[in-house]
């Protein structure tokens, strides 16, 4: 089957990457296999920095990447899911309470200014329905200890917060499953099958072929070796570890799908840190690629293979809290690069 | 450590993220019903020790496999609860079940008298017997009987042209029973792309819908036969029209009745994809005013087959055709599930998303490969549905 771009990952930058290449006119197919990480973070966008980033970062090959910031909500947006905050740096409460900081959230209340506007505040915390792992004790504890005061609250609170103008909602985003990664991801799938974008879901990509530094094509397990996926490009989107995007064993980390370089130490005991709170080398491991977000393979640059997301190296995302950032400013730079590289 | 699953269905893989419980349609609009996670992997692990860990929640599973789809794991979880069914099951099998499941033996029953039983059960009074008697639904429409069967037809038919190829065709009780003329059309389209089509010996119903009623025995039964059939038939490509049966034969024969076999077995709108791909495309002779706007509704089954993107693509490839395909949602009626009258209104409930996306759409028709999501879309919205098939053959001189 033949497209102009073929995405690998269903995941929010591979289908943020499938979107906008569909928008703009080109004929896409989206691998999907099993449902992304969306489904468990916290179903907010945070950014990170874009200033004194380590070396190697995603980020310092963006161009214009504040200008590329500043367009996430109308991506969002435009696919009929509401966006909140403008963009700033803020904070969204964590499950346990503590103050995280994020950039865009899809859900009211959610977002907090600082630690300090919380003093004096009375605040309404949610706990979900059915939910027996939600600590909302803990949370409230937590938000008490800034300054403020908080009621637990177990289903409807509309008329209470309506009759009590002094009292506002908090939206603690609940452990996962989290219901508004589920409905982003919903959205933007819809938009993209709108646009006519096409999704292979539950499908894998097992093999490529890679001929004279150029990808000729990739095989999926529904679609078997009768019907190669073909495309001029090609966007490695699989994730990295819990999609298993990379792979470790106990000699190795690897990238299956196209054995891509990885920079990894030999030693394994260099992988870790033994202290679980110091930075973890594993975390920000990750396909190399060139100055225009190419994959390198044995040391030479794949000509149309281009990667996005968490499977590229250099960012520990979890400490920066830059994951969604990574992904859709990647995205949005992989999806400039093609355009350019067209013309 | 063990790094890799020694289970079939990749009980050892589930990281217990709840993705699936998430996505699974039932778990929606059914409380009591504890969810895939839950009733597959989480409780598996106690049914290895004693089967008196097994519950009758189970039967909530509508099989859809949504919850296969979703997983990042690979974990074949509807397989896990549908093999625990008709394993450990001991619930009594009503006569309503009975009716419902055999499928092939209530058709053979009907058909000839089509012209009675059709008005009848349509009418209130029979209806309304038929809730309180059986449990079958009042407000459930009821898919009519054909007055002659397909395989009737198929044997005064002279297939014609230059037919060069050959395969064998698996009508299913669906074009055998309610609507030949699906069948019909396969034929002509197969035809005129020079293959000739053949039926196998003798087929039996696939089984989906004694499976999903806990017949496990009449299953067995009845893919043991098929299999055995399908590989004494001339061809060695069999062909399938119904997304259901095709899915049931290539995956569900060998995932949860362990019989598992090498056979060719393909969806219609797939293989004449690739007819049609491979050189067909240049013998078809199109109506040169054809136009149709179309909605594609992914069957569940099929989206787990992973071949949605066939039906699809031939849809495009057809001169005159507008396609939208809608956004992956479940239907609802589940086979016979929806028939059944404590089902009924949870089964609409399921379906409503996917019912006011298709009112939305402005499609003329909807397309689809499954003719139990026909019945239930049919029922539940303004617009009839096509099978890309028929769609294909309505576009030719």
């Amino acid at each position: 089957m033949k497209f102009d771009v073929v995405i690998l990952g269903g995941g929010l930058s591979g289908l943020v990457t499938a979107l906008e290449m569909q928008k703009a006119g080109r004929k896409t197919a989206l691998v999907s296999f099993g449902e992304c990480t969306m489904y468990l973070g916290s179903g907010c966008i945070g950014l990170g920095s874009f200033e004194n980033l380590p070396e190697g970062h995603p980020y310092s090959k963006i161009k214009n990447i504040a200008a590329k910031a500043a367009c996430i909500p109308s991506i969002f947006e435009e696919a009929g899911v509401k966006v909140y905050g403008d963009g700033h740096e803020v904070y969204r409460v964590s499950q346990v309470g503590n103050l995280l900081p994020c950039h865009y959230a899809f859900s009211e209340g959610v977002l907090v200014e600082s630690a300090k506007s919380l003093e004096g505040k009375h605040l309404v915390v949610l706990e979900p329905e059915n939910s027996v792992n939600f600590p909302s004790s803990i949370v409230a504890a937590r938000l008490e200890a800034l300054g403020a005061e908080c009621k637990i609250f177990s289903g409807d609170a509309t008329k209470f917060l309506s009759e009590n103008p002094s009292w506002e909602l908090l939206n603690v985003l609940p452990t996962p499953p989290s219901a508004d990664g589920f409905r982003v991801m919903g959205e933007l799938r819809k938009a993209y099958g709108a646009a006519g974008g096409t999704i292979l879901k539950g499908d894998k990509a097992i093999s490529g072929i890679v001929v004279n530094n150029s990808v000729n094509s990739v095989f999926t397990e529904n679609l078997g070796y009768e019907d190669p996926l073909q495309a001029s490009c090609y966007v490695l989107a699989t994730g990295s570890f819990l999609s298993k995007g990379l792979v470790a064993t106990y000699t190795n980390i690897y990238e299956p799908l196209f054995d891509a370089d990885i920079d990894v130490p030999q030693e394994r005991s260099a992988w870790v840190s033994d202290n679980f709170y110091e930075d973890q080398l594993f975390m920000t491991l990750g396909v190399k690629t060139d100055e225009h977000f190419r994959v390198v393979k044995d040391g030479e640059v794949i000509e149309n293979l281009y990667a996005v997301g968490s499977i590229l190296g250099g960012a520990d995302r979890t400490k920066e809290q830059s994951a969604e950032g990574v992904d859709i400013l990647t995205a949005l730079a992989v999806v400039e690069e093609i355009e350019n590289a067209g013309k | 450590m063990q790094e890799n699953s020694i289970s079939k269905n990749g009980l050892e893989q589930c990281v217990k993220c709840n993705v699936c419980t998430a996505y699974c349609p039932m778990v929606a609009v059914r409380k009591e019903y504890p969810g895939p996670k839950g009733c597959g992997p989480d409780t598996e692990r106690y049914r290895l020790k004693a089967a008196d860990f097994f519950d009758e929640t189970l039967k909530y599973c509508l099989n859809c496999k949504r919850c296969e789809v979703s997983c990042p794991s690979g974990v074949h979880i509807a397989d896990i609860i549908q093999s625990a069914r008709l394993n450990y099951s001991n619930a009594p099998r009503k006569l309503r079940e009975r009716l419902l499941a055999n499928t092939d033996f209530m058709g053979s029953l009907a058909s000839p008298f089509a012209f009675m039983v059709n008005p009848i059960v349509a009418t209130k009074p029979v209806k309304a017997l038929m809730d309180c008697m059986l449990g079958i639904d009042h407000r459930r429409t009821f898919p009519k009987y054909a007055g002659q069967k397909f395989e009737t037809w198929f044997k005064k038919y002279t297939q014609e042209g230059e037919l060069t190829k050959s395969i064998n065709y698996f009508h299913g009780c669906f074009v055998q029973y309610n609507f030949p003329s699906l069948g019909k059309d396969f034929v002509k389209v197969c035809n005129a792309l020079g293959i000739r089509v053949d039926l196998l010996e003798k087929e039996k119903c696939c089984g989906v819908a004694l499976m999903a009623n806990g017949f496990g025995k009449k299953v067995r039964k009845n893919a043991e036969h098929n299999l055995k059939a399908i590989s004494a038939a001339p061809n060695a490509k069999t062909v399938m029209t119904s997304s259901s049966c095709c899915f049931m034969v290539k995956d569900e024969y060998g995932n949860i009745l362990g019989l598992k076999h090498e056979n060719d077995i393909d969806l219609a709108s797939r293989f004449i994809y690739h007819e049609l791909m491979a050189g067909g495309l240049e013998k078809l002779h199109f109506k040169k005013d054809f136009a149709l706007k179309l909605a594609y509704h992914t069957p569940c089954h099929l989206e787990r087959l992973g071949w949605g993107v066939y039906s699809t693509e031939l849809l495009r490839l057809i001169p005159g055709v507008e396609l939208t395909v809608l956004g992956s949602n479940c239907c609802g009626i589940s086979g016979t599930y929806g028939f059944k009258k404590e089902n009924y209104e949870y089964s609409q409930a399921i379906g409503a998303p996917l019912f006011k996306s298709i009112e939305e759409s402005g499609a003329d028709y909807v397309a689809c490969d499954c003719e139990t999501c026909r019945w239930q879309i049919e029922m539940s919205t303004s617009k009839k549905v096509l099978h890309p098939i028929t769609v294909l053959a309505m576009a030719l001189e």
